[in-house]
């Protein structure tokens, strides 16, 4: 069955907020729920689904690629060409160690570049649902439900006082 | 609660669409005067550019090392001051700090200047003599160093510089894109936007970044100041051991940062009319690290001083001979004006503090105190006949610039500027949806006889 996208526009957060908790009241899962805004709130602020993530992975694993990349460049490097000098130790640490923090960092921020990207589900083509205002300070609800529930979603939203309803057809 | 200049009255703040309506309307209109500023800056690094040819016509001989001391002196000047700025931002959101709202991005767009340094250690890099026969901190590694690993340490910074930028600035790229007229400009934004929408996920999803991003530039920037100091002076003046002085350079840097801060804000107040986002406020609150840099400056180079100067071996001699007390003496005493001795009389008083002209007064000084030093450092050392002996000597001459030089200097910080310019006619050079959150924290109530100022803590 096809799916609505309803959004409604306000330009106080306190109606936006209680537009979330009369939706959530009528039964329609969080989950489905999104707010759109210009600039962040503190979580939970609007009662939202907060979105499951693993951003903090991305940098974590691409430290740990650049690190051991580093150390295989290097260690392996000397090891493969043994050329001791002097009797000295085959593995020059303190010059391993700048490549190896080198590696490390471009690896984290290669990694978190793309997890920012894959998080945030960007880049997208098409807005969808959207408007304009949201950049100015209004706020969006959106419901994603099904067809014969649209026009419950669009008289809670109606009901909070939104100044206007959007709707995309799925 | 109460900024000194201004007392807080219970009027209405402006609201997110008056700062995104204000920021947008001033982003878009690309006045003469904006283009008279390009058109004499884009000149300026022209000449710079000429100033490059000249010394690269001369070639990198080991005889005529000395003429790339002033390109890489202006290189490091360019380290220590525009491309430490984004350590400001960073740290200041790591802190949590509500007053840098209204001037992290002017330091985060200063990042572009990341690619202009990248550029410069190239030739810097061919300047350099081999690292056979002499100190270095590459020892006998001979894999592609120092070349290859300063320009991936550069590189990384200028990339982290870069994602940090462009990531914090997707919703603002987003407002622009929504409300510029149709224009190719409009549509290069609308494509570096990427489709921002704001939802939930995304705002999360920006925060946790920007924190992860802004971190490792501060993790990064001690190392290209230590890659800096390490290949381009200390290996290269014998009988210099220093253990501090990667430390030294990177509170310099951080000076520099504030200084070039408050020099940047100060300029926007009175060329772009930017007053009210940078106010008493911003200027009083930075004044403050600004301080404590240079307490550390003095600290930093008086640890250094005095080890050479009970050493007394016969190359240690040379070496504070060479840096402090013969040949750069002069170079030292400006910095140490404009970076302690100024910086500490005039900013202990707290009306000067507590001001827009003091601070970037101050700011300005610590600036031009930055080059000088970074004069008194690196061309010094770029000086060194043959940097592979145990002792200095006989030591250099006092390299005085020339015209190539003055051409490099005035180019390459030109072409900062310019950069910088350019950037900020692509991303707002004001954070709107930074300064949108930070309005929705405050609120001025009245306290007894007076209102207060007070400001919620987010997250």
């Amino acid at each position: 069955m096809a799916n609505t996208k309803l959004m409604g526009l306000f330009q106080d957060p306190e109606q936006a907020a209680g537009a979330m908790t009369k939706l959530k009241e009528d039964g329609f899962p969080v989950e489905d729920l999104d707010v759109y805004s210009g600039s962040p709130f503190p979580e939970g602020s609007f009662g939202e689904h907060e979105p499951e993530m693993r951003l903090y992975m991305f940098p974590l694993v691409g430290a740990l690629v650049g690190f051991a990349i580093g150390l295989l460049w290097t260690a392996g490097t000397q090891i493969s060409y043994p050329l001791v000098t002097g009797g000295k130790p085959l593995l020059s640490i303190p010059p391993m160690t700048i490549i190896m923090y080198e590696n490390t960092m471009l690896g984290a921020i290669i990694f978190t570049v793309l997890g920012v990207l894959f998080e945030s589900r960007l880049p997208r083509r098409n807005l969808g649902l959207y408007d304009e205002r949201i950049t100015e300070g209004y706020i969006g609800v959106i419901v994603d439900c099904p067809e014969e529930r649209a026009t419950a979603a669009e008289s809670a939203l109606q009901g909070a006082g939104a100044e206007e309803i959007k709707r995309e057809e799925g | 609660m109460h900024n000194g200049e201004h007392e807080f009255t219970a009027g209405p703040l402006p609201t997110h669409q008056d700062v995104a309506r204000d920021v947008l309307g001033r982003f878009q209109d690309l006045g003469h005067r904006y283009w008279g500023w390009v058109t004499v800056l884009a000149f300026l690094f022209l000449l710079g550019i000429v100033g490059f040819i000249i010394r690269l016509s001369e070639g990198f001989n080991d005889e005529n090392r000395a003429n790339w001391g002033y390109f890489v002196a202006t290189l490091a000047f360019i380290v220590t001051t525009f491309t430490a700025m984004p350590v400001i931002s960073a740290g200041l959101r790591l802190a949590k700090a509500n007053w840098r709202r209204p001037l992290t991005r002017v330091t985060e767009n200063m990042a572009i200047t990341g690619l202009l340094v990248v550029l410069m250690l190239i030739p810097a890099l061919i300047a350099l003599p081999s690292i056979d026969g002499r100190l270095s901190i590459w020892f006998e590694f001979p894999l592609g160093a120092p070349g290859v690993w300063d320009v991936i340490g550069y590189g990384t910074l200028a990339f982290i510089g870069l994602a940090l930028l462009w990531g914090v600035a997707l919703p603002d790229l987003a407002a622009a894109r929504d409300h510029l007229p149709n224009s190719t400009r409009q549509r290069v934004i609308g494509w570096l936007s990427l489709g921002w929408v704001g939802g939930v996920r995304q705002w999360r999803v920006l925060y946790q970044g920007s924190l992860l991003a802004g971190a490792m530039y501060l993790l990064t920037y001690p190392l290209v100041q230590t890659l800096m100091i390490s290949d381009f002076h200390h290996g290269l003046i014998p009988g210099l051991k220093d253990a501090i002085i990667p430390a030294t350079v990177v509170v310099n840097g951080l000076q520099g940062a504030v200084g070039m801060t408050l020099l940047t804000m100060y300029l926007m107040r009175r060329l772009g009319n930017y007053e009210k986002y940078f106010s008493v406020e911003q200027f009083w609150a930075l004044s403050k690290p600004l301080l404590s840099f240079s307490l550390l400056w003095f600290y930093f180079w008086w640890a250094s001083f005095i080890t050479f100067w009970y050493g007394r071996q016969p190359g240690e001699s040379e070496v504070i001979r060479l840096l402090v007390l013969d040949e750069y003496r002069g170079a030292l005493m400006i910095s140490f004006f404009l970076n302690f001795i100024g910086p500490l009389i005039a900013l202990v008083w707290n009306p000067v503090r507590r001001s827009v002209w003091g601070p970037a007064l101050v700011g300005t000084g610590v600036v031009i105190g930055a080059l000088v030093n970074q004069v008194r450092l690196y061309v010094s050392a770029f000086s060194v006949a043959d940097p592979s002996q145990h002792v200095l000597h006989p030591r250099p001459a006092t390299q005085w610039p020339e015209a190539p030089d003055l051409l490099i200097i005035v180019g390459a910080i030109s072409g900062c500027v310019l950069l910088f310019m350019l950037v900020s006619k692509i991303i707002p050079v004001v954070s709107i949806w930074e300064i949108g959150e930070g309005l929705r924290l405050v609120k001025v109530r009245r306290y007894l006889n007076r209102y207060a100022r007070v400001i919620a803590k987010s997250h």
